[in-house]
């Protein structure tokens, strides 16, 4: 059998390289789906515990995560073509407004 | 399964059912008549609101910490007196709403929607009594806000601020999320008096993950309060965004987000007298926030002196806000933070409406030189600005000077712990009337502009201006009735003695 | 007899094709790879997520996720016909320094975390009627009986989405396009031109849609 920690372990790396890939890319799209990227190993953690401690909230927790994130995208890229609308361009260089 | 285990009680979402109610109809309104819709819109709107309003008033009989829904909701005090300055917030943001449509000539059916369809996931975060309803409530309030902020669709400022307040807005959703799955998995449960139980039995599974699950939600939970050091967002969105929409953001979703932080780390996590990993990551958050506040409220004057856009210095001096607030979440009480809550709700609110209505069309003009000597121009709005700043600075006899009392003199009384945390903050507050002053020197001794015109004011919007200034005036001179309300306890309260 | 560790040798495959494929999310400078990346990932972890006998949720993973939402994201990526960003040097400099150090804190993190639980999966209780654990069955129950109100919520979710979406990437409307020439005119230079082929591939989109 796979340890609990296994599964763990996998999850946080995949969420640090998120948070990193975050901070690294320059395109906006990119960076929504690093963001998507965490949201997906937080699922991982989820769905590990909820198999670990034998009961389904868990499991029913990353339904919601799952509805959250399709509406998060639904919305993100809706800004993100209203703001290509105006300007041509995604990159977070550009305007000071966008830096981090 | 048993549904009667479940304890559906309808009538205690019916603040949430009405609002919800309320956004389906009103985008029905504008898609059957977009000519009406423009006048029926916020008429409907105000009427929902006060329908939620009488709601959660007819509520308050039936407060207790019976958990409804399965452990979903709760009904308690706190969740009431927060629901009722949301309700409020979403009442003068929609009086000040149909001025800000119709000269930006904006459609108007979405906006009022949007707004109730925030208002519905502001409500949840206050009644939530289990995480995924925290997550979910989060989620539903800043999505409509991340809407709000690029509603003026030509305008590139606003887009982009809109943008970044997205970005920024779900990274730190999911920084909240890992908090919640590791808690979950540290405790075995999502319900938020579960996870108390768990830590007063000390039956934690693993303490250590726990720790970690505990400092990921308090990140995230400081991204969405916007204190120092997680507040990178917040001036730029608020600068961004049209001046009624940072009106918004500034107090509605920040209340809600201070009600669900309450009951997560006060209520789930306050546990000083729990075994072992209990007592322990109570002491942590609780220093963690102390220095989040000191930095927060630090950082957010000094910055704002600097400040000559008047948005921009509303945005550093609602981190410093903030800051004060968390002062009074150290004391794990309710009645500090919420009383806080209520006053800067109101003077933040009048503040940025009367940017607004001075800003015009495309917020043009929210340079503080632009007020110059506009003081006796235009009284019926210099006055009130100049109000709302001195209370914003903590003079007497203004709401903003009895919320910081109180809220100072409980962490004093409270915790001796506190009190070098207090001292600070009255360092702060004494720096901070510097730059409160500033704009009103500016307004009344400074020659005017020559091409100033006045501003139209609508019917609503004087209305909201109205409800502000004597909200302001009123908490500051009779507080006794808004403390002696939130000073009632929930009957059967298992609440724990906080004792140190 | 010596038995191979089958499942830990499907586990550490899967994770590291998950691993793979979060890099180059992350380091590729075409979104349209990273997306693809995206999906390798999400697909990786439907294996776990099935591992870990959560069939419904793994399947959802497939349809919704790598389906449904990367689909919207390659979209959108197409749609608006993102440039590969070539590496600039003025991006702040301190990001790039924060990163790397934050990935070592982060990662210092997972070891933590992973050492603290060393627990195998329990048997899962097989007793009576209850219907299987993570099956739809099971998962069906409890959404609506413990999770009937959050379920309710995500609908109210879902239509705002929807109700943001369309009321940010519709079309300009009359007035709208007024002052944006309005603006165009003060500004002297045409820095709000919207974006031409955006433009156009709208107009193809209507003549469809008609």
């Amino acid at each position: 059998m796979v340890p609990l920690s296994w599964y763990l372990a996998l999850s946080a790396a995949l969420f640090t390289i998120g948070v990193a890939g975050v901070l690294v890319q320059r395109n906006v799209i990119s960076i929504f789906m690093c963001i998507e990227l965490m949201l997906n190993s937080v699922n991982l953690t989820l769905v590990a515990f909820s198999r670990f401690l034998n009961q389904s909230t868990g499991q029913l927790f990353v339904f919601i995560v799952m509805a959250v994130a399709a509406a998060e995208a639904a919305v993100g890229l809706a800004i993100i073509i209203s703001v290509f609308r105006n300007r041509e361009t995604l990159s977070v260089d550009e305007e000071s407004l966008l830096k981090l | 399964m048993q549904f009667s285990n479940l304890n559906l009680d309808y009538f205690s979402i019916l603040p949430e059912i009405i609002t919800a109610l309320a956004g389906v109809i009103l985008m029905l309104i504008d898609a059957f008549s977009k000519k009406a819709g423009r006048k029926l819109s916020p008429m409907f709107s105000l009427f929902a609101l006060v329908a939620t309003l009488a709601s959660i008033i007819a509520l308050w009989p039936r407060a207790s910490y019976t958990a409804s829904f399965a452990g979903m909701i709760v009904n308690d005090h706190l969740r009431l007196y927060f629901a009722l300055v949301i309700v409020a917030c979403g009442i003068i943001a929609t009086l000040l709403a149909s001025q800000f449509l119709d000269d930006e000539a904006l459609p108007p059916g979405e906006f009022y929607a949007l707004m109730m369809f925030a208002t519905t996931g502001m409500l949840m975060m206050a009644s939530a009594g289990d995480l995924v309803m925290v997550f979910l409530g989060l989620e539903t309030s800043s999505i409509a806000t991340y809407v709000m902020a690029g509603y003026r669709r030509t305008d590139l400022r606003a887009n982009e601020s809109s943008l970044k307040y997205f970005l920024l807005g779900s990274f730190s959703a999911a920084f909240l999320l890992y908090g919640m799955a590791l808690t979950y998995g540290a405790t075995g449960t999502t319900n938020i008096e579960g996870i108390r139980q768990i830590l007063i039995a000390g039956k934690v599974i693993y303490p250590q993950m726990l720790l970690v699950g505990v400092a990921m939600m308090l990140v995230g939970f400081g991204f969405k309060i916007a204190t120092a050091p997680f507040h990178l967002w917040t001036p730029d969105v608020y600068e961004g965004a049209p001046t009624l929409v940072t009106a918004i953001l500034a107090t509605g979703p920040k209340v809600a987000v201070f009600a669900a932080f309450l009951r997560v780390f006060a209520e789930g996590l306050g546990t000083p007298t729990a075994p072992a990993v209990g007592a322990q990551i109570y002491d942590n958050w609780i220093n963690a926030l102390a220095v989040m506040a000191a930095i927060g409220m630090t950082f957010g004057n000094i910055v704002a002196l600097a400040q000559r856009n008047m948005k921009r210095m509303l945005a550093y001096s609602s981190i410093a806000h903030g800051g004060y607030t968390l002062i009074g979440f150290l004391t794990t009480e309710y009645a500090p933070v919420g009383f806080y809550m209520l006053t800067y709700a109101l003077m933040s609110l009048g503040a940025f409406a009367i940017v607004q209505m001075l800003a015009r069309e495309g917020d043009a003009k929210t340079e503080i030189s632009d007020y110059a000597g506009i003081g006796f121009e235009v009284p019926n709005l210099s006055f009130p600005l100049a109000i709302f700043m001195l209370s914003m600075a903590g003079i007497p006899p203004m709401a903003g000077f009895m919320g910081k009392f109180y809220v100072f003199k409980s962490a004093w009384v409270s915790s001796p712990n506190l009190r070098w945390l207090v001292i600070v903050a009255i360092i702060n507050s004494i720096i901070s009337v510097y730059y409160y002053l500033y704009p009103i020197v500016v307004m009344f001794f400074r020659p005017p502009v020559s091409d100033f015109t006045k501003p139209r004011l609508s019917p609503m919007s004087q209305l909201a201006l109205a409800i502000t200034i004597i909200g302001t005036l009123y908490f500051g001179l009779f507080p006794n009735g808004a403390l002696k309300v939130l000073q009632q306890k929930t009957p059967g309260a298992q609440q724990v003695a906080v004792q140190k | 007899m010596f038995e191979l560790p089958i499942q830990q040798l499907i586990f550490l495959f899967v994770a590291a094709v998950a691993v793979f494929a979060a890099f180059n999310v992350i380091l590729q400078r075409n979104p349209i790879y990273s997306a693809l990346a995206l999906i390798i990932t999400m697909c990786a972890l439907a294996g776990t997520f099935l591992m870990l006998e959560a069939q419904f949720v793994a399947t959802m993973q497939v349809i919704v996720y790598a389906g449904a939402v990367m689909v919207l994201f390659v979209f959108v990526i197409m749609l608006l016909n993102v440039r590969t960003e070539e590496a600039r040097q003025d991006r702040v400099k301190y990001l790039k320094l924060v990163a790397p150090l934050l990935f070592i804190a982060l990662l210092g993190e997972v070891i933590f975390v992973a050492r603290s639980v060393t627990t195998t999966a329990p048997p899962l209780a097989t007793t009576g009627n209850e219907p299987a654990f993570g099956t739809v069955e099971s998962i069906g129950e409890a959404m609506f009986s413990s999770y009937l109100f959050p379920f309710e919520a995500t609908s109210v979710l879902i239509l705002m989405a929807m109700v943001g979406s369309l009321v940010l990437a519709r079309r300009r409307t009359m007035s709208e396009a007024e002052t944006l020439g309005k603006l165009i005119e003060e500004s002297g230079k045409p820095q709000l031109t919207p974006a031409e082929p955006v433009a156009k591939l709208e107009e193809k989109k209507e003549e469809i849609a008609a």
